[in-house]
């Protein structure tokens, strides 16, 4: 799939979801949306269930023009480096944590690429969170700047945790499209409908 | 709920009260209005929703009087023990022209609880193109055909799938235009290559 102009355009401040099979369909999403973010200046962040910064580079210049400056400005993090760090998740921890890696010192817009496989890790206290932070994130305004791409694989995930998703992205990616999510709730609706569930 | 002739709608819930909150009000409308009802359920017996339904609605004459037609899941999806797309789509073809053309009915609501789907019958594989199919099916009759899902027993996966392959979807209480619905054309002829 193609981002960018003529693709699919995102913009600072999106929230995007992003819905596929497997992880060949995940680099379809993932290389090109990092390549167009390092392509027109942004900095890169993504937090991989496996962090092989050589490998993903390689893909990448598939994509890129050889003589694009971006590589420096691509990071590549794994679950005990992003969201689990201390071997646990704390949405609020994360989100000075995010809001620090991702505001820094330049002006640049800075796009997130995150795999959502972090919260199947049962044994990491705080994992269950991960609703109510996909629903908190869209309140968070320092992030607001910024590009955020959650990178859900069906296979791996219920049912219960892709509708879910479906309730917390404003848009989402699914079939190569860019989708304006009708089921999407503000956050505070969400959650209060999360408690009355129980 | 908002529905037109020709829908098939996919009602996500999680457990069984939220189910009873779609299935009841959905067939005490149907038969309020004069619609011929076909439901077929596999969490609970037949029985059970008959003995839910009585508010407003009489229910055992309605279903003596032949408007409400109550199946369990074995004796519609997989009479014999399997499940073959095309059987249940003569299944539904079948119900539905006996309703509108014999019994003189207007309007068709059917109704099937999808988690007979989670057991290993053969031919269960076939599932998705079922759904696809039902597409078809459902514009040719004046009818609404609801699907039920319970998030709490189905895969991201499958999820997934029925988000691809019905027009609408039913979820916290809103009926939506579902944006990820591919038309059964497609679908199929994707899922064939």
């Amino acid at each position: 799939m193609e981002f960018g102009p003529g693709g699919i355009v995102l913009r600072p401040g999106d929230h995007v979801c992003a819905l596929y099979r497997g992880s060949a369909r995940r680099d379809e999403i993932l290389i090109p949306y990092l390549a167009d973010g390092l392509g027109v200046g942004d900095r890169c962040v993504c937090a991989l269930e496996s962090a092989d910064r050589s490998a993903l580079v390689e893909k990448l210049s598939t994509l890129m023009q050889p003589d694009t400056p971006g590589a420096d400005r691509l990071e590549v993090l794994d679950f005990s480096q992003t969201y689990l760090r201390e071997g646990r998740f704390s949405a609020d921890e994360w989100f000075e944590f995010l809001g620090r890696r991702l505001d820094g010192a330049s002006r640049s817009v800075a796009r997130w690429a995150g795999e959502m496989t972090w919260s199947l890790q049962s044994d990491c206290p705080g994992v269950d969170g991960l609703c109510s932070y996909e629903a908190m994130v869209n309140r968070v305004p320092p992030l607001c700047s910024q590009i955020l791409l959650c990178l859900y694989d069906v296979e791996r995930f219920s049912g219960d945790v892709l509708i879910d998703a479906l309730r917390t992205h404003p848009k989402v990616i699914a079939d190569d499209l860019l989708i304006d999510n009708p089921y999407y709730l503000e956050p505070e609706e969400f959650l209060a409908g999360s408690v009355v569930q129980g | 709920m908002d529905v037109g002739p020709g829908d098939h709608v996919c009602a996500f819930y999680r457990g069984l009260p939220e189910r009873d909150r779609v299935l009841l009000p959905y067939l005490r409308a149907g038969l309020m209005a004069g619609n011929k009802c076909i439901c077929v359920v596999d969490a609970t017996a037949p029985d059970t929703v008959l003995a839910d339904l009585t508010s407003g609605v009489d229910s055992h004459a309605l279903r003596a009087q032949g408007q409400l037609n109550l199946m369990a899941s074995q004796d519609a999806y997989f009479p014999g023990g399997g499940f073959s797309a095309d059987a249940m789509l003569d299944f539904w073809e079948q119900n539905v022209r006996k309703a509108l053309h014999d019994e003189g009915f207007e309007f068709v609501r059917a109704v099937g609880e999808m988690t007979w789907s989670l057991r290993s019958i053969p031919g269960v594989d076939e599932l998705v193109r079922y759904e696809a199919a039902l597409n078809k099916f459902s514009r040719r009759y004046p009818q609404v055909i609801l699907c039920l899902y319970d998030l709490e027993r189905f895969s991201g996966e499958i999820i997934m799938d029925m988000l691809k392959t019905h027009s609408k979807v039913l979820l916290g209480g809103t009926i939506y235009e579902n944006p990820y619905y591919i038309r059964p054309e497609e679908f199929l002829a994707v899922l064939g290559s």
